[in-house]
């Protein structure tokens, strides 16, 4: 048995300075090594019918490096489907406006090209820290400089190539990070 | 377990009236049940951004990601309902589907499949509506045929003319539609749930 999973394989430039992948698509069998170098897990979705394997689909996960998109894009009939995500450390008021205005940009570059927007969403997870201290009789507290941003995307648009969903996808969370 | 089909267009507003909904179950149940509402929430992308803010909302929220659940995630769809049922035997179980979904195709998986009478409510955005309605017409019309329910959503962003021209094209769509017109981002009137949930 074998389906296919996502790779992301080939480093390009970008402009907010951090190392990007892209994705393509691979197959390999249920219950054979991967040489895609990202970390695997199994689901148990369903009673797999391969005795070698205990799960009915297997998902190619990469851990989350900060500072690096991540995007994928599917097909479901003629919507292309692209999820995305990027994690971020810094102030999250500068990032919420640049975020908030990769998005804008998305949405217009998708009617200019053409197409016809699904939906463009985004989340945002904003994790502190607190440090409390006490000595004697006073607590200290001291907030971390900085928050740690987790931003997912979820895109649907129609009348544009994958490709082209998949870059203005990108785009957007680009315009999310911070000038290097 | 009773169940609701939340459907409707992408960006028609499913999530913020579905908080909405979900908080009138709550508030008005008459069981003793403990799970008043539960919700199954499908995205046809990998990541979900829907499901945190209904969590945030304090509701109980099971992800089916990854597929349409009226096609690729059908039978995901079945078992997960099927363990709701079986683990929570909540109230009321609300499936989001995604966009993507055409409604009656859940609904009649959940009779062959569990045995489940569902009901069916269905979002249209008026605000939209001129742009989708042509490239999107059979999606459209395909949501809306057979729904219980059609809550045009977002009336406070378009004029009456606009409104009339909607109605006019979902009661083509579908001739026993019952529309209702609302604003999600406003208290949604009492009347309006009891419609879709048939009571």
């Amino acid at each position: 048995m074998s389906h296919q999973h996502t790779q992301q394989e080939n480093d390009i430039a970008c402009s907010c300075g951090h190392e990007h992948h892209s994705h393509a698509h691979h197959d390999h069998a249920h219950g054979d090594a991967c040489s895609c170098g990202h970390v695997h897990h199994h689901h148990d979705h369903e009673e797999c019918t391969d005795p070698n394997c205990s799960c009915h689909e297997q998902h190619c996960e990469t851990e989350k490096l900060p500072g690096i998109v991540y995007t994928q894009v599917k097909l479901h009939d003629d919507a292309k489907v692209v999820s995305g995500s990027l994690t971020l450390v810094g102030d999250y008021e500068t990032i919420r406006r640049s975020l908030s205005e990769g998005l804008k940009e998305f949405a217009a570059a998708v009617t200019e090209r053409g197409g016809l927007i699904g939906h463009i969403k985004a989340s945002a997870k904003i994790t502190g820290t607190e440090m409390f201290s006490v000595t004697e009789t006073e607590v200290m507290i001291k907030p971390a400089p900085e928050q740690q941003i987790d931003i997912v995307l979820a895109a649907i648009v129609f009348f544009l190539s994958e490709e082209e969903a998949e870059q203005l996808a990108r785009k957007a969370l680009e315009a999310a990070c911070p000038p290097a | 377990m009773k169940v609701l089909i939340f459907g409707g267009f992408l960006g028609s507003g499913k999530t913020t009236c579905l908080l909405q909904l979900a908080r009138y179950i709550a508030e008005h149940s008459q069981t003793d049940n403990p799970n008043k509402v539960m919700i199954l929430e499908n995205e046809i992308g990998e990541v979900g951004v829907d499901d945190a803010f209904l969590r945030g909302g304090g509701f109980q929220v099971t992800n089916l990601f990854a597929g349409c659940a009226c096609c690729s995630v059908s039978g995901e769809m079945v078992t997960a309902a099927g363990r709701i049922q079986k683990e929570y035997d909540p109230e009321w179980l609300v499936i989001e589907t995604t966009g993507l979904a055409y409604p009656v195709r859940i609904q009649e998986n959940m009779a062959y499949s569990l045995g489940l009478d569902a009901r069916i409510g269905v979002l249209a955005d008026a605000s939209r509506w001129r742009r989708l309605r042509i490239p999107m017409e059979n999606l459209l019309m395909g949501q809306i045929c057979g729904s219980d329910a059609v809550l045009v959503n977002k009336t406070d962003l378009v004029d009456e003319d606009t409104l009339a021209g909607v109605d006019s094209d979902i009661l083509f769509f579908e001739p026993k539609a019952n529309i209702y017109h609302i604003s999600g981002l406003r208290p949604v009137d009492e009347s309006v749930w009891k419609g879709v949930l048939g009571e």
